[in-house]
């Protein structure tokens, strides 16, 4: 372990990263696509032609967890919809009237009691609808498996460690109390009082230090990714992590009753002539978010997630609470893919060791037990690889069709 | 089928690796400065007929098989390199036959399908010379002497090479202060141990070539010739005679530490650096050549793959149940 956070890549930024200002708040769209399902089966409460106020309960779970509408409108229908990080899941299209739009709140100051029960702030968690913005795992599954697990310390995790992703540092330097009140929070529900906030060093200093919050502040980087630094420091500590913007919510839930509605979305890239941090209601079209930004160029694609792990998408793709950055692009290639230099650069930047070329070459000249031999299967997708050839190859793609390609041959055997 | 869609990898316009090239032909200005000391022009002059020669060549194969007109920056390298590998005093156009017979069939191999880096096919340029022009290739003249002529050379001194003393077994002649600086006889770029031994550090600092290949062979060298002396005397200082001998340094140097010819991994590269000092000590003491170092090189480039994948499924093993 200690050998993969020597590797990996120091990702600067080319021209604009996103800064960490205050998010701007996203008018209310005209339409909106609201995805009803986050990994576990959850039933659609509305039905289409009926009218939903902003904060009602759109979608439920059989264990209570509950999904709200961020607008006050009427659903047009429930459709079938590809999300590229939900995969295929129902959603309610929705005529949104606007009235929806209405400012943050600011929290009350009220000091939290210690001992507050486990019990009760995974029901909070579960009523107000929080996914963790870092894996898509709703938080309330989280917080009960890290109380069951004992585990030691809480990380509010900030540490973004993607070019042009700003949004966990903006809410963590914006909405600091939030955050803070909801890492007590969760602190609480592990029975444990050692917290830090985890963020990336981008640049000489720590964006944040422990005197500012109040609370230590773990650093990690400035290799990407931070992953292991995170993954090995967890364990070495027996803690949990939880997102910044999940804890920011876990507060408003506790303190103002309010759900999970919104998120934070940096919008970078070269496109944009003015990047920024957005607080937009979920289900939003990506496309909102970007004319906010002032993206004048003919055409574009979408790339929703980070510059190295990102997926394309449309811009009409609903805004779900794992896109926490999204970068508009060229459609046309800036870089046109030449032969292998045999330079080795993948090899020496790849966290878990492998030798993406190897596996490139091997697969295409169907060298299948070669292939699997140098275990494709065990690239992160971390992209590193891609990111430092020198000849523009896509070699995290080359590599991930080589590890599906063993899988299904694996499957193949079985049967 | 499966459609996958990557990340668009936004970075910087500048390479990371940097131009490998330019750092290579830095080092090399360092041996040249020093072999136009030692012989004169001349050995600037052979150079120059190889690179023209590799550089029309490259030039020609380009319009005739890939219909553009572009020179390969790795020809030139190899020109240089190859004419630095054959002695000062031997004809001036010899090391551009040797080039010409590399990029020929660098060119042949690319249009065959197969892609071989001419970095690597110095070492065939080499052995060619060698199997060819035996004579020429293992003839040197003493660098003390006067410096050589632009032309035909007729007139010089002739010197034993360190490496034919080894051979022969009696190294009673051979001074160390002269070694490391050079002044002795052997092939008109590859004498100069410590400014060889300066070119690596240069390289390994600007990270433009792995210190791994070098380091293990000379330490697997050194250990070798250790243990097993050709000649009577000191041991260590035999064996710091056989590193610096020939131009097992410069080869393991400026051609084993080039992208193509060594391998991807790090553990590749001690497997690799390890055979090229085990087996360079061992053909010099059973080929009739008193060099092999070079040709040594051609065969191990073949096998850098294999290197990989032993190294990689070795550092497996090893670093099993500490990693995840």
């Amino acid at each position: 372990m200690s050998d993969s956070r020597k590797k990996g890549i120091i990702p600067v930024s080319p021209e604009a990263d996103t800064p960490t200002s205050a998010p701007v708040a996203l008018p209310a769209p005209n339409f909106a696509v609201l995805p009803l399902s986050y990994g576990s089966e959850m039933i659609p409460i509305s039905t289409p032609g009926s009218f939903v106020s902003r904060d009602d309960t759109v979608s439920r779970a059989q264990d209570g967890f509950a999904l709200a509408s961020p607008f006050t409108g009427s659903i047009g229908d429930i459709r079938s919809i590809r999300h590229p990080f939900l995969g295929t899941v129902p959603a309610a299209a929705m005529l949104v009237s606007k009235e929806s739009t209405r400012p943050l709140k600011p929290l009350p100051e009220i000091d939290l009691p210690d001992g507050i029960p486990c019990d009760a702030v995974i029901s909070v968690a579960k009523a107000a609808g929080i996914i963790d913005e870092t894996d898509g795992l709703p938080l309330y599954k989280k917080l009960a498996k890290a109380a069951n697990e004992d585990k030691e310390l809480v990380m509010a995790d900030a540490a973004e460690d993607q070019p042009f992703s700003g949004a966990a540092l903006s809410v963590l330097l914006n909405r600091t109390r939030e955050v803070l009140t909801g890492l007590k929070l969760a602190a609480c529900a592990c029975d444990t009082d050692r917290v830090t906030v985890g963020v990336f060093l981008k640049g000489k200093r720590p964006p944040v230090s422990e005197a500012e919050l109040g609370v230590p502040v773990t650093v990690f980087g400035p290799r990407y990714p931070s992953v292991y630094a995170k993954k090995e420091f967890l364990a070495k500590q027996n803690g949990v992590s939880f997102g910044v913007q999940a804890l920011a919510a876990l507060a408003r839930a506790a303190l103002l009753k309010e759900p999970q509605t919104h998120v934070t979305v940096s919008v970078g890239g070269n496109l944009p002539e003015i990047p920024r941090n957005i607080y937009a209601p979920l289900g939003t079209p990506l496309r909102e978010l970007i004319d906010l930004c002032q993206v004048r160029y003919p055409s574009y694609s979408v790339v929703a997630g980070g510059s190295l792990t990102g997926k394309l998408c449309s811009p009409e793709t609903p805004l779900s609470h794992c896109i926490t950055a999204i970068l508009p692009v060229e459609d046309k290639p800036a870089h046109k893919a030449v032969g292998c230099i045999s330079c080795s650069t993948c090899c020496k930047v790849c966290p878990e060791g492998l030798l993406p070329i190897h596996i490139m070459k091997s697969a295409r000249r169907g060298h299948r037990g070669l292939t699997s031999l140098l275990d494709p299967e065990r690239c992160t997708g971390c992209g590193c690889c891609s990111w430092v050839c020198p000849s523009h190859i896509d070699l995290t793609a080359a590599v991930r069709r080589a590890a599906d390609a063993k899988k299904d041959r694996r499957k193949e055997v079985s049967e | 089928m499966k459609k996958y869609r990557h990340a668009p990898y936004f970075r910087n316009g500048a390479s990371l690796t940097g131009n490998s090239v330019l750092e290579r032909l830095v080092a090399l200005s360092g041996v040249y400065v020093l072999s136009v000391y030692y012989y004169g022009p001349r050995v600037l002059l052979m150079s120059v007929i190889s690179v023209v020669i590799a550089a029309g060549i490259g030039l020609l194969a380009s319009m005739l098989f890939e219909n553009v007109r572009r020179f390969d920056a790795e020809d030139i390298l190899s020109a240089m390199l190859l004419s630095l590998l054959c002695p000062a005093c031997a004809n001036l156009f010899l090391p551009a036959v040797g080039t010409a017979a590399t990029v020929v069939l660098s060119r042949f191999l690319r249009v065959t399908g197969i892609k071989a880096p001419n970095l690597s096919l110095v070492g065939f340029g080499w052995l060619l010379l060698a199997v060819c022009f035996p004579g020429q290739m293992f003839t040197f003249s003493d660098p003390g002497e006067a410096m050589l002529g632009l032309g035909t050379v007729t007139e010089y001194v002739p010197a034993e090479s360190l490496t034919a003393m080894l051979k022969s077994g009696d190294v009673s002649s051979a001074q160390t202060a002269n070694i490391l600086l050079g002044h002795l006889a052997g092939p008109a770029g590859a004498t100069a141990a410590a400014v060889i031994l300066a070119c690596l550090g240069y390289m390994a600092l600007r990270r433009s070539a792995p210190w791994q290949i070098p380091v293990c062979a000379i330490i697997t060298g050194f250990v070798f010739c250790l243990i097993f002396p050709r000649a009577e005397g000191n041991r260590i200082m035999l064996a710091l005679y056989e590193i610096v001998a020939g131009s097992f340094l410069f080869a393991s140097v400026f051609l084993a530490a080039q992208p193509g010819v060594f391998p991807m991994s790090k553990n590749g590269r001690y497997i690799f650096g390890v055979l090229l000092g085990l087996i360079t000590m061992m053909g010099r003491r059973s080929f009739p050549f008193e060099e092999v170092a070079p040709a040594v090189i051609l065969v191990l480039s073949l096998l850098s793959f294999w290197f990989d994948v032993v190294g990689y499924k070795a550092g497996r093993l090893l670093t099993f149940g500490k990693k995840k």
